[in-house]
């Protein structure tokens, strides 16, 4: 069974490379293309696909808002954001928005094609500024439970990845299987989006938009 | 705070003149039935007198003696003479009293005998129908000038309506003479009421005063062991001890202490009540007199030493005394009248106080001097220890005032302190606020002229050369991507510089790889990476990263570009001095020397690390590999921006 995979992208060219990708490989398959907010959202109605690459920098509004709405419509779905530059902001905020990747566009289609692997496998390679930012902000003074605080594992990880070593290296540093690596990656991004949400949660109630 | 110490001011002096009004309602002007007083008797004397034997209990004969008429109270002067100090060396002589009471009078309630004052330096015993019914002897008193005197009658008095004989004997010393009061009797209830009233006031007052002010003189002495500053405190506690040893006498009429030694301490304590009044009226005023000061104290020490028991002066101080205090009232008019005129001089209302009262004092002073030496009514009573009492309680209240200024003064000191270091806090947030504002505009401005030299020299100048030559189609389609690529890379190295990185290199170096991971991994080369905790570089900032960032990321593409390598290796190491980068290659490698005079990038290279202040070396021989060595200064870098 292949990957199916729904495109959000708004420039054509870089649609054309996704899909030439993704239609050169033989486990993927394009399920869908949209150049639009409006019309990505449409797409939600329907089947959901394995993989969602989401552009931030839609026409009309921005791809995180897509990111949200997928997160409930398409709950088994992984989002991928595609991204210029990989910078730390936007990625950020895509992970927290519900994103478990992001993918470059200036990269070839093998290395397209692959990354969409490795998250379906697992999660995206976590780069280093990020990295250092979820230390900063899952620490265990900041985040109370233990839903949105890191373990020892998981901080080790990410220390060793600020200090850029990869994941096979970590693989062979901390003695565990390449899996074991990967679902520690998941479990960040899992936390960091419980963060985000229960961070949100208290800024409304601050604000005093919610109810107990 | 105010109103209390005037009310208390008040209260003292009301209190010093109840006393004076109140001695002449003792013994009442009329006898009341029942009560005779007697204010006539026969008086005798002969020489000498006799201090050593013991008092017949029944006088069977009277000596010849001529007797003359006196009225009571009846003093015997003074003889002036010489002796030395102990009594029984000196001249002695026996005074006899004789009174008589006719038999009318002797009625059935007449029980008991009072008699308000006895004074003298000797013995007394009084005879009723010529039964010893008193003697001072056995009583064991010897000098007596202020104890009232109650004494029961014979039974057979009253019962046999007889005419009652009373005879008094005083032995003495001449040179202080003696004086007797007039003489009550009466029921006992009614002699006991006028000698209670006489006890309290001639005996109990001192006594209970000076108790009360020895305890707060030593509350004060308390005050000023812990601020020696206060030196009305410890004023106020040397005077609480005056004022008790001089008061000492009025109800000890006879001490353990030597006689003499007793004498010294109840003169000296005046004349220094005197000095350390005027010490304390000064610290009232805050004004120093200190050349008299020293005069005043000097005279009293001197004064205090020639008059010590130790036969410097030959006459005893029993007879110095009233010469003595002569002197002390003098110096207590300088002081009374200094304090006056510096009151008025000051407006001062407290000296004001003080200066009434200091005039109360020396009055009631020359009022207790005349009494001593028996120059007014003799039954009247010493009333120094009663207006003493004032000046303690002006000094008291002075005490309690300033005390409560003190503190009122201390607690608005410090709430003023407080307003004015929240103030300075409030200055100091915002001076702080201004600066950090005044920075994060230079930060931003700094910032924003280095993006600008960067897009202009880099990126902006490779994309204007290559748009010229695509234009005029001297490219090829293989140049172009490399040229895109290149400024790509270039965009993303630089938005990377923009990241915080803080002081941390080795997160430098891990985005450089996570940015060429994939392009390594296309290119089917192996990274091994070696890098060990370095010490953080307090020099990095956004310009040095990205002079880093590059020169790492040219040796990577070049190694990409020219060494055909199969494995790279970079390794972060650091000694004492220097974190040193080290990227290794397995590739062709080239001729350092060759390249150096040659090539351009090579010299870039160099040109960048001397930005840093480091340090780049190159190792390399053709089919050898490279390596290329990056030792960056751990203390100070930065030569590109001093």
């Amino acid at each position: 069974m292949s990957i199916r995979v729904a495109v959000v992208e708004d420039d054509a060219r870089f649609r054309a490379a996704f899909a030439a990708a993704i239609e050169g490989s033989t486990d993927l398959s394009l399920q869908a293309q949209a150049p639009t907010l409006q019309e990505g959202l449409a797409l939600l109605a329907g089947t959901a696909p394995d993989v969602l690459l989401v552009d931030l920098g839609l026409p009309d509004g921005s791809g995180v808002d897509l990111i949200k709405a997928a997160r409930v419509a398409w709950p088994s779905c992984d989002i991928m954001v595609s991204s210029v530059f990989g910078d730390e902001s936007h990625v950020l905020l895509s992970i927290e928005a519900g994103a478990v990747g992001y993918l470059l566009k200036d990269s070839e289609p093998e290395r397209i094609v692959e990354q969409i692997r490795s998250l379906r496998a697992g999660g995206s390679p976590i780069s280093p500024l990020i990295a250092r930012q979820v230390l900063a902000r899952l620490r265990p003074p900041t985040a109370a439970s233990a839903e949105t605080s890191l373990s020892a594992r998981e901080t080790e990880v990410l220390n060793y990845i600020t200090k850029g070593f990869s994941y096979d290296d970590i693989v062979r540093l901390l003695q565990v299987s390449r899996p074991t690596v990967l679902t520690y990656v998941r479990r960040i991004y899992a936390k960091l989006q419980v963060n985000s949400k229960t961070e949100a949660v208290y800024e409304a109630r601050k604000l005093g938009l919610t109810r107990d | 705070m105010k109103r209390a110490s005037w009310a208390l001011r008040a209260i003292s002096l009301l209190a010093a003149c109840a006393g004076c009004v109140s001695c002449t309602f003792i013994e009442p002007a009329e006898p009341p039935p029942g009560t005779v007083h007697l204010t006539a008797a026969a008086l005798a004397t002969s020489f000498p007198g006799d201090l050593r034997t013991p008092p017949d209990k029944v006088l069977s004969e009277l000596p010849a003696l001529t007797w003359t008429p006196v009225t009571l109270p009846h003093s015997l002067p003074r003889a002036v003479m010489g002796g030395g100090s102990d009594p029984f060396q000196m001249e002695t002589m026996t005074v006899w009293y004789r009174m008589q009471v006719p038999a009318a009078q002797v009625t059935p309630q007449i029980t008991d005998l009072y008699l308000p004052r006895w004074h003298t330096w000797g013995h007394l015993r009084i005879y009723a129908n010529r039964e010893l019914i008193y003697s001072s002897m056995e009583e064991g008193i010897f000098a007596a000038f202020n104890d009232p005197l109650q004494v029961r009658l014979p039974a057979d008095v009253s019962a046999t309506r007889r005419p009652l004989e009373l005879l008094v004997r005083i032995d003495c010393v001449r040179a202080t003479g003696g004086a007797l009061s007039t003489v009550w009797i009466g029921s006992g209830t009614a002699m006991r009421s006028m000698f209670d009233k006489r006890r309290l006031l001639q005996n109990l007052v001192p006594q209970i005063t000076s108790s009360i002010f020895l305890v707060l003189g030593l509350f004060a002495l308390g005050l000023w062991a812990r601020r020696r500053r206060e030196t009305t405190q410890l004023l106020f506690f040397v005077l609480s001890v005056l004022f008790y040893v001089r008061n000492l006498h009025y109800y000890i009429p006879d001490p353990s202490l030597p006689e003499a030694w007793f004498s010294w301490l109840q003169v000296n304590s005046v004349g220094w009540l005197d000095v350390v009044t005027y010490f304390f009226a000064l610290r009232l005023f805050d004004l120093r007199h200190r050349i008299f000061e020293r005069i005043l104290l000097g005279a009293m020490i001197a004064a205090s030493i020639v008059t010590l028991p130790l036969g410097l002066i030959q006459n005893n101080l029993a007879v110095l005394g009233p010469l003595a205090y002569l002197v002390f009232t003098a110096v207590s008019l300088v002081v009374a009248i200094m304090v006056t005129v510096t009151s008025v001089r000051l407006r001062s209302a407290e000296g004001g106080v003080l200066a009434v009262i200091l005039w109360l004092n020396l009055g009631l002073g020359v009022h207790d001097w005349m009494l001593q030496n028996w120059r007014t009514d003799i039954e009247s009573i010493y009333m120094l220890p009663i207006g003493v009492v004032a000046l303690f309680a002006m000094f008291l209240a002075t005490l309690v005032r300033r005390y409560a200024a003190a503190l009122s003064a201390s607690e608005k000191a410090s709430s003023l302190l407080e307003a004015k270091l929240s103030e300075r806090e409030r200055e100091l947030h915002e001076s702080y606020d201004k600066l950090r504002e005044i920075e994060q505009a230079s930060l931003l401005s700094q910032e924003r002229q280095r993006l600008m030299r960067e897009m202009h020299d880099g990126l902006g100048s490779a994309l204007m050369s290559s748009l010229v030559a695509v234009e005029r189609g001297q490219m090829a389609s293989a140049d172009i991507v490399q040229v895109l690529r290149e400024c790509v890379d270039d965009l993303k190295l630089t938005i990377d510089s923009l990241e915080p990185v803080g002081d941390d290199l080795l997160i430098l170096l891990a985005t450089l790889r996570y940015r060429l991971e994939g392009r390594l991994e296309a290119a089917g080369i192996k990274l091994e990476w070696n890098v060990n905790p370095v010490p953080s570089l307090p020099w990095l900032n956004p310009t040095l990263s990205l002079h880093i960032l590059r020169i790492v990321q040219e040796i990577l593409t070049n190694v990409l570009k020219h060494a055909r390598a199969k494995t790279i290796r970079l390794a972060a190491t650091h000694d004492d001095t220097h974190i040193s980068i080290a990227v290794e290659d397995d590739g062709v490698g080239f001729d350092v020397d060759q390249a150096a005079h040659s090539g351009r990038g090579l010299a870039n290279l160099r040109q960048r690390a001397a930005l840093l202040n480091a340090l780049l070396q190159f190792e390399s021989r053709p089919g050898g590999g490279t390596r290329v060595c990056l030792r960056l200064p751990i203390a100070t870098a930065d030569c590109s921006q001093s």
